[in-house]
């Protein structure tokens, strides 16, 4: 097929349909639509090719949708392009999908209109029997009557913006749950959203499932880098295998179903409407970089204005600062930073001091264009009132906001809906169990979703980001494929993933309050903003000065106690003086250790670190410059 | 493979910078038991489009793997960034790079291709180039690499040109003359060609392209930077940094050097422009050099950039490691692209010069052949009938050629392919002749 300068190339499923290419635009961001299921129309063909939009009225795109292939303006020749193994397209395989779903969302009404209308005939029989007449109410419905009956309107659409699928007659027990699971979505069958009861882990299967950690180490770090349970690593070795096994074959028949089974999964767990909203990346990282790339076009392309801002928290992760460098700031875009207070009396707190840096934000009529809210920041680590901020921002008409939730999956509820950002993001590896590394950004369903693409650009490049994102060359995708087999990994608990929030949360605050008990210090915030990790105070003893010596401190007690914990710290204030509530018994508290609880972790843990603190307290000779120096992260 | 079994020390993969080569070479049987995880009866004679890597690798990476899931802070903090260094050791050494700053590791040639070519959207962004300056790529460039031009260069407003090339391709001089005449198309005007993205060996149809004499006709015109795309280099071609002479070469590892899915190498010339190139995926790390930069982009897997060391001891088993692999795997496939050719009564789309180790077979003209997506049906059907992946490429007639062979099939040998995998091929396209097949069936 001549014409496509930039190469058309067909999926391998291809059909004949010319419209192919555009439709996967339309099937993630085009507008709600909603089409009436025409008078008599029978069951969709059976053998009607799964791809073809006119197959099916209820999902055809609307000739607006149907775009033409972009032309590049600014090339010479048009010719040909011939890739040798890309022709496979996701979304092909999305609108297949589409097709089958709704093909069995067909049968399924067909056979509850058969089933209403018999048992109205039935009642009407009864009725007659009984010479009461038939309310008005209760009318007879038909497949033939639908399309005319003012009040019953069959919405068939896929589209995120609607209830994806409802059957507003009369009142009818069915009908509510069918609702139900239609709302659930086309692919939810993939993932079962409720965890199955059916017999949780035992202590010591948890035990086997990590029993990969290196022993005699007290992890009581799962916030920097997570962990995998055995049962989602031999899942992920096995796709790293299937792909070393045929990788054409697994490139154009395995891949894009796995991504899209993993999104389907994660769409659900978040709460989004759609699974056009839902992109795979590798990282938080990624994700920032993807948001800010799009904001320093708008700076560079003339839609913003030179020193336009961008908000952020100032303990927000370097990556993200620096992210904002290499694209905001070098564009010609201006940051604020909101500085929050450490340690926190309230939640009043943030709330005040981000109003205040959106105030500096719109100073001299600037432009508020993107702010970045951490959702649970990451050192110190404080858990941000993300819900009310974000509606702050709206109603202080900030352009755009995106939450960094880089910890947030599997240790905190999300919820993308009560949540409201534009972009969202969180890893996968670190709270949910999978491998390095996974994480999905959630893009609302906007018009400027559509200018959001990945740095890295493929032959899927103006096919939407989830589209683009499940293709950046060859590479190992495994840990993208195996979210299904973390979300089987925690429905093995009591109550699921939530039920392992909320025991982690409780035992990550037990801990905390266990050590400060013992070194006679204090938490670093309320406990109702942390989730699974605390921010506990260190003896002010141990005099730890600066970042460097928290380094050390955190190196020492790796090679000399076997205790992985990252150390912060905290300055005091500009006049010296502590901040509220930081002091014990011998001075100004200026580091905090920051402790995680994830399931395999124990009481001796923190038992451990506990008397690794008290044993160099007692030392009193803090050798510090003997300690391991190294560079850090947290 | 068992993720149990792992214990063992990491330090076999630090491995000598220089070449040894193994006082015994790899048996056959080795050779077998090594890519054994291949699906068994399938002919693969297209190693060229995913490469393949061999079980000891796999092992490596999987302890990698390990390491990092054992205890991740102290692997990030002891152990990644040396494991890295040694990598890009392997590699400077292996392509004559000056120095060790000039190679940065990242996931594939498409990762590269946004490194270069972002910065050169900078260019134009910050006022350096102007808008209207041009680019020139060939024709026959890699799709992700078109897009990216797109995406980057062609957004900023630089000015795209094609090089039109011939195939089937007779002689070199056909390359760079109309290589010379897109360089003059891109001054007209007083315009000034920003960019040239040459390949080294392109994809499909597959030609290995003069590059050396390519990147000098830039260098005459005043080019101002040289990208070479070689997706399919190391390994494949020679890869000489100095000899090429390129400001920016990039080449997967996975492909033809045994790598597991993904690691590329990006060597960029030591100049001043360094500075200026970014990985997109920014990190703490910004700023300090791209090779750091690309060396931490967030926690993710960095496994296959580890066992670089690990796949050079594995092609020094062999008779003149790489380079022997490279001139054997070069011979096998213009031997069984010539009997193919011959079996079938078509002929090869380049002189065996140039080729690298793949070579494109023309097919008959009775299969029918008449679109991308006809080809793309053959090469499902060749697999799923009778099990042979190979990709096949669909080449429009010329004006008033009669009886056009308009398909040409990529075939690749790399070192676990026997003639069988190519009789087995050649068998299967002469039953569809024989059959009367054509692609129409095929809808």
């Amino acid at each position: 097929m001549l014409g496509g300068l930039y190469g058309y190339l067909p999926p391998p499923s291809d059909e004949d349909k010319p419209t192919n290419t555009t439709t996967t635009v339309w099937s993630i961001f085009a507008p709600p639509q909603t089409i009436l299921k025409p008078q008599s129309k029978p069951k969709t063909t059976q053998n009607s090719l799964p791809t073809r939009p006119h197959s099916s009225p209820a999902i055809a795109p609307s000739p607006d949708d149907v775009v033409a292939l972009p032309q590049p303006a600014l090339v010479d020749v048009t010719s040909t392009v011939i890739e040798e193994h890309d022709p496979a397209r996701p979304n092909d395989y999305e609108d297949y999908r589409r097709e089958k779903k709704k093909k069995e969302v067909d049968v399924e009404i067909n056979r509850e209109l058969e089933r209403r209308r018999q048992e109205e005939e039935e009642r009407e029989m009864r009725e007659k029997g009984n010479l009461v007449s038939t309310p008005v109410s209760a009318q007879r419905v038909t497949r033939h009557q639908l399309p005319q009956h003012p009040k019953i309107k069959i919405i068939l659409s896929f589209n995120p913006a609607s209830p994806a699928f409802t059957l507003p007659l009369h009142s009818h027990s069915d009908t509510s749950a069918m609702d139900q699971e239609a709302r659930n979505g086309e692919l939810t069958h993939h993932v079962s959203k409720k965890p199955k009861l059916t017999r949780c882990i035992s202590e010591a299967e948890i035990r086997d499932e990590f029993s990969h950690h290196q022993h005699g180490v007290a992890r009581i770090n799962n916030g920097s880098f997570g962990s995998c349970p055995k049962s989602v690593l031999a899942d992920q070795q096995k796709w790293q295998l299937k792909f070393l096994q045929q990788p054409d074959d697994f490139y154009f028949n395995s891949l894009r179903k796995g991504i899209l089974e993993s999104r389907a999964a994660v769409k659900d767990l978040i709460n989004a409407d759609d699974v056009g909203e839902i992109s795979l990346v590798d990282n938080a990282t990624t994700a920032a970089a993807i948001v800010l790339q799009q904001i320093g076009r708008g700076f560079t392309e003339g839609r913003f204005h030179r020193n336009d801002t961008v908000l952020m928290l100032h303990c927000a992760f370097q990556a993200v600062k620096k992210s904002i460098q290499a694209y905001v700031t070098r564009a010609g875009g201006s940051v604020v930073e909101v500085q929050l207070p450490f340690p926190l009396a309230s939640e009043e707190e943030i709330i005040n001091e981000f109003k205040k840096g959106i105030e500096k934000g719109k100073k001299d009529g600037k432009m508020i264009r993107l702010a970045i809210i951490d959702h649970i920041t990451s050192m110190p680590c404080v858990v941000i009132p993300v819900r009310k901020l974000v509606k702050i921002c709206r109603d202080e008409g900030v352009d755009q906001v995106f939450v960094d939730a880089a910890h947030a999956m599997g240790s905190i509820k999300i919820d993308v809906k009560e949540i409201g950002a534009d972009f969202y993001v969180s890893n996968l590896h670190k709270w949910f169990f999978c491998p390095p590394s996974v994480a999905f950004l959630y893009c609302r369903k906007s018009i400027l979703s559509s200018d959001m693409h990945h740095p890295v650009v493929s032959h899927e490049f103006g096919n939407g980001l989830p589209i683009e994102s499940a293709w950046i060359g060859t590479r190992d995708y495994s840990a993208q494929l195996v979210i299904p087999s973390a979300v089987t990994f925690v429905s093995r608990f009591e109550g699921g993933i939530d039920g392992i929030m909320q025991r982690n949360h409780e035992q990550a605050l037990k801990m905390a309050r266990m050590l400060a008990n013992a070194w006679g210090t204090s938490l670093g915030s309320p406990p109702e903003i942390c989730a699974a990790m605390v921010m506990v105070g260190l003896p002010s003893r141990l005099r730890v000065m600066g970042e460097d010596d928290a380094l050390r401190l955190r190196g020492h007690l790796r090679v000399r106690f076997g205790v992985e914990v990252p150390i912060h710290y905290q300055a005091p204030k500009d006049d010296g003086q502590p901040q509220a509530g930081a002091r014990d018994k011998d001075g100004i508290i200026t580091g905090y250790a920051r402790i995680s609880h994830q399931v395999y972790n124990t009481l001796e843990d923190y038992e451990k670190f506990r008397d690794a603190v008290i044993l160099l307290v007692e030392e009193g000779q803090l050798d510090v410059d003997s300690w391991e120096e190294f560079n850090g992260i947290a | 493979m068992d993720i149990n079994g792992c214990d063992a020390k990491i330090s076999d993969t630090h491995l000598p910078k220089k070449p040894k080569l193994s006082p015994t070479l790899i048996s056959d049987t080795e050779l077998e038991s090594e890519f054994s995880h291949h699906v068994q009866n399938i002919a693969r004679i297209n190693n060229g489009s995913f490469g393949c890597c061999p079980k000891s690798v796999m092992s490596a990476q999987q302890k990698w793997q390990l390491e990092f899931l054992k205890q991740p802070d102290d692997f990030y903090f002891n152990r990644l960034k040396e494991g890295i260094l040694q990598s890009r050791l392997v590699i400077k050494d292996l392509v004559n790079a000056d120095h060790v700053d000039e190679i940065s590791i990242v996931d594939n040639a498409t990762t590269a291709a946004a490194i270069v070519l972002q910065s050169v959207a900078w260019d134009f962004i910050q006022g350096k180039f102007n808008k209207g300056d041009a680019a020139v790529m060939l024709h026959y460039a890699y799709g992700a690499v078109k897009k990216s031009v797109e995406a980057y260069v062609t957004r900023a407003g630089g000015y795209v040109i094609e090089v039109e090339l011939p195939f089937p391709v007779n002689s070199v001089s056909e390359i760079i003359s109309e290589f010379r005449r897109a360089l003059e198309r891109g001054k007209v005007n007083g315009r000034k060609v920003r960019l040239a993205v040459i390949d080294h060996v392109t994809s499909m149809p597959s030609v290995v392209i003069p590059v050396k004499e390519l990147v000098k006709i830039c260098r005459e015109e005043g080019v101002d930077k040289v990208f070479v795309d070689a997706a399919h280099g190391i390994g494949c071609v020679d890869v000489d940094m100095k000899e090429i002479g390129a400001d920016f070469y990039t080449s997967n590892l996975h492909k033809w050097f045994f790598c597991p899915p993904a690691a590329a190498f990006l060597y960029c010339r030591k100049s001043s422009e360094i500075d200026d190139l970014h990985h997109p995926v920014v990190s703490h790390e910004y700023g300090n050099g791209l090779a750091i930069e690309s060396a931490w982009i967030g926690t993710r897997d960095y496994s296959a950039q580890l066992v670089v060391p690990k796949v050079l001891e594995f092609v020094n088993r062999f008779e003149g490691g790489i380079e022997g692999i490279k001139k054997r795997n070069h011979k096998a496939v213009v031997e069984m692209g010539e009997m193919l050719a011959k079996a079938w009564g078509t002929h090869l789309g380049s002189p065996p010069e140039m080729c690298s180790s793949m070579i494109m077979v023309g097919l008959p003209a009775s299969l029918g052949i008449s679109s991308d997506s006809v080809a793309l049906k053959l090469r499902t059907h060749l697999r799923n009938s009778f099990s042979v992946e190979v990709p096949i490429y669909y080449r429009a007639p010329g004006d008033g050629v009669v009886n056009p062979v308009t398909g040409y099939a990529r075939i690749s040998h790399q070192v676990y392919n026997k003639p069988d995998d190519y009789y087995r091929f050649r068998d299967a396209i002469n039953q569809l002749v024989n059959d009367k097949f054509t692609c129409e069936l095929l809808s």
